[in-house]
């Protein structure tokens, strides 16, 4: 409870990113295009889930309450939408496979640039769950990058990729896009530098990756505000907490 | 070792032994056949289990609760994986052919994935009633299964059924010592799915069924719906639910509990893709299944044969 | 796609295990999915795929004759049966 403010909202942004990550995730079980592919994306999407539950753990740690289940659900699913810090790339709800795919190649490059930032953290807790994540964001990125390097030699299924870039690539901007206690996070050694500075790395392996940037910007964000909420938001959160709504009082 | 049956009479009289038959050999046709049907409904009916339970995974209530969710629906598409692996190796179609007829209605899967989950408490009543009812069926199999390659996969998916079971009492047990709504819903569940449950053992054994004769089941369905009915009645009564069976009785001379007659057509009606959710259960599958070919298009470009070695024959088998 | 098959090894326990078989496009992706398809939960450390078709595959009949060759064994019944007689009768 001592801790700055500052800090708490650097978590709580990365733990959301990472729970709207993994919720995407869990909608293409059972149909992925082929079986050993629902099972990848399954696992990486409970990666990413326990990734979130970790953060919230911190954030509650900071706050001084036990991370018991209700607790971290009600951090995790029982806000106002107004107080998610999530970007909008994680928001974006697409039935897509090669949208999806490409998200989950960009998100997972720039996951394992923002868990380094922390990996020295003086939060010993937060330092060892980046250890953890990075050593998983390996596998992740390299599920990605088997499945592109692939898919991008094929004319067909390269064209439909290079135009999922388009559609997902104005969003990658607010991926980077630091909350506002980042400052106060860096400045007392939770993390290492800025998620700005990961834009240009990004940017970089983007181009390497499909030939293509998709990131103009960081000044071209416009609506693309983590302290904003996206269309798609609002369905998506009603749609996480249908079971939790039927009955405030339960536990399930 | 090399095996050959010169008649029925040799090759039964092997599988009377306790004799594993393997997939390069020279087993019967009307064997090959029977044991390739069995196991595609049952590579089927993990994988539309899945797609039953994936409608409520994206909205399980909690973060953690999700991830255990995820991981069990996961073995469920994983079973499904192994079976279409092993079905394919008897050479009789291939992976593709298998999934191509399923979401086309061209084949079967079990009954009870016919039916649509509307609400959370059907979520954790499949978990609990369906699963339990699909386990007791493939411990059975597995006592005794003649095909080798199937029976070495079951273990495996016998051990992960071990891990939804716990999971699927522990959120009906949550429930159960719940509110007055939890309690409702779950009654509620309880009443769609406790019939479903029990038919998917199917009607009472046929005296010739081959599938006996050939110790691909071991036992015969209605031991088996017995089985699971002694064992859930008086666990969901004990919960305070009730069991949607008017006519159901405690027979105090065999200290059974005795659910009445039971209505088949239902299950007739599932066989024949004709469930309350059957169309569209298959239609979504195949849509989603024809939205990503350009995938698999794209990821068989290397002109490889799909399946390898048609029946499997330089498969090494399992161990 | 083509069909893997995969083996599976614990560090210090048994030999390297048949698990079962997968289909992959390329190499990479065989071993990245067969991490997820059969040691979701630790079951092995040690991975091994293996391209079905690059399985050199013996006939069923090619290990058959040595099935018999029980100079190969040494009886331990009748070495027992020895053994006993010869500590019996006094020497």
């Amino acid at each position: 409870m001592s801790e700055p403010h500052g800090v708490r909202e650097y978590l709580l942004a990365f733990a959301d990113d990472e729970h709207l990550m993994g919720q995407q995730h869990t909608e293409w079980i059972g149909i992925a295009p082929f079986l050993e592919e629902d099972l990848a994306v399954s696992s990486i999407g409970q990666d990413e889930l326990g990734h979130a539950a970790l953060l919230y753990e911190l954030v509650l740690d900071l706050e001084g309450v036990e991370a018991t289940d209700p607790a971290l659900d009600a951090l995790a699913f029982g806000r106002p939408s107004d107080d998610y810090r999530c970007c909008h790339l994680v928001e974006y709800t697409t039935s897509d496979w090669a949208e999806a795919l490409v998200r989950h190649w960009v998100y997972d490059t720039f996951e394992a640039m923002r868990w380094k930032l922390v990996a020295g953290s003086s939060l010993p807790k937060l330092a060892s769950v980046a250890r953890k994540a990075l050593q998983e964001e390996a596998f992740h990125c390299r599920h990605a990058d088997a499945l592109l390097d692939k898919l991008l030699a094929a004319p067909e299924a390269r064209k439909r990729i290079l135009e999922a870039l388009e559609v997902v690539g104005p969003l990658v901007t607010g991926l980077c896009e630091p909350v506002e206690g980042e400052a106060e996070a860096i400045r007392t050694g939770v993390a290492a530098g800025s998620t700005t500075d990961l834009l240009a790395p990004l940017q970089q392996a983007a181009e390497e990756r499909f030939g293509a940037a998709p990131v103009n910007s960081l000044l071209d964000h416009g609506q693309n505000r983590r302290t904003t909420r996206s269309a798609d938001f609002e369905p998506l959160l009603a749609r996480m907490r249908e079971v939790f709504d039927y009955d405030p009082e339960a536990i399930w | 070792m090399t095996r050959s049956w010169a008649t029925m009479e040799d090759f039964e009289a092997f599988l009377d032994d306790g004799g594993l038959v393997e997939a390069d050999d020279p087993m019967p046709d009307a064997y090959r056949q029977a044991v390739f049907a069995f196991i595609e409904m049952h590579a089927n009916s993990e994988l539309m289990g899945g797609l039953t339970e994936r409608d409520w995974i994206p909205k399980t209530p909690g973060l953690r609760h999700k991830m255990a969710v995820l991981a069990k629906t996961q073995d469920e598409i994983g079973h499904g994986h192994l079976l279409y692996m092993v079905a394919a190796d008897l050479g009789v179609k291939t992976r593709v052919e298998m999934l191509e007829d399923l979401f086309a209605g061209r084949s079967r899967f079990h009954n009870v994935f016919h039916y649509r989950a509307v609400t959370w408490g059907d979520q954790v009543a499949i978990a609990f009633l369906v699963d339990a009812a699909a386990l007791i069926s493939q411990q059975a199999v597995f006592k005794n299964c003649s095909y080798g390659p199937y029976k070495r996969i079951l273990r495996r998916i016998i051990a992960e059924e071990g891990f939804h079971m716990r999971l699927g009492e522990d959120r009906m047990l949550r429930i159960a010592e719940g509110t007055d709504r939890q309690r409702l819903m779950f009654q509620e569940s309880l009443n769609r799915w406790f019939w479903p449950a029990l038919q998917l053992f199917g009607p009472d054994s046929e005296s010739d069924d081959v599938l006996l004769r050939w110790h691909i089941k071991s036992e015969r369905n209605e031991v088996l719906r017995d089985r699971w009915v002694q064992r859930f009645v008086p666990m969901l009564q004990s919960y305070g639910f009730t069991i949607p069976a008017p006519d159901m009785r405690w027979d105090a001379v065999r200290h059974r509990w005795d659910v009445g007659s039971i209505d088949w057509e239902p299950l007739k009606r599932t066989l024949a893709q004709g469930g309350p959710d059957s169309s569209r259960r298959i239609r979504e599958a195949a849509d989603n299944w024809s939205r990503t070919a350009w995938v698999r298009a794209a990821l068989s470009d290397n002109g490889a044969a799909a399946n390898g070695a048609g029946n499997g024959s330089t498969s090494t088998g399992g161990s | 796609m083509r069909v893997y098959e995969v083996f599976v090894k614990k560090d210090g326990r048994n030999e390297f295990r048949h698990v079962g078989a997968l289909e992959a496009a390329t190499d990479e992706l065989a071993l990245v999915l067969a991490r997820e398809v059969y040691l979701r939960r630790a079951e092995g450390d040690r991975l091994w795929v293996v391209r079905r078709d690059h399985v050199v595959a013996a006939p069923g009949d090619f290990v058959d004759p040595n099935a018999d060759k029980p100079h190969r064994h040494h009886d331990g019944a009748a070495v027992a049966a020895r053994r006993m007689a010869a500590r019996q009768s006094p020497s």
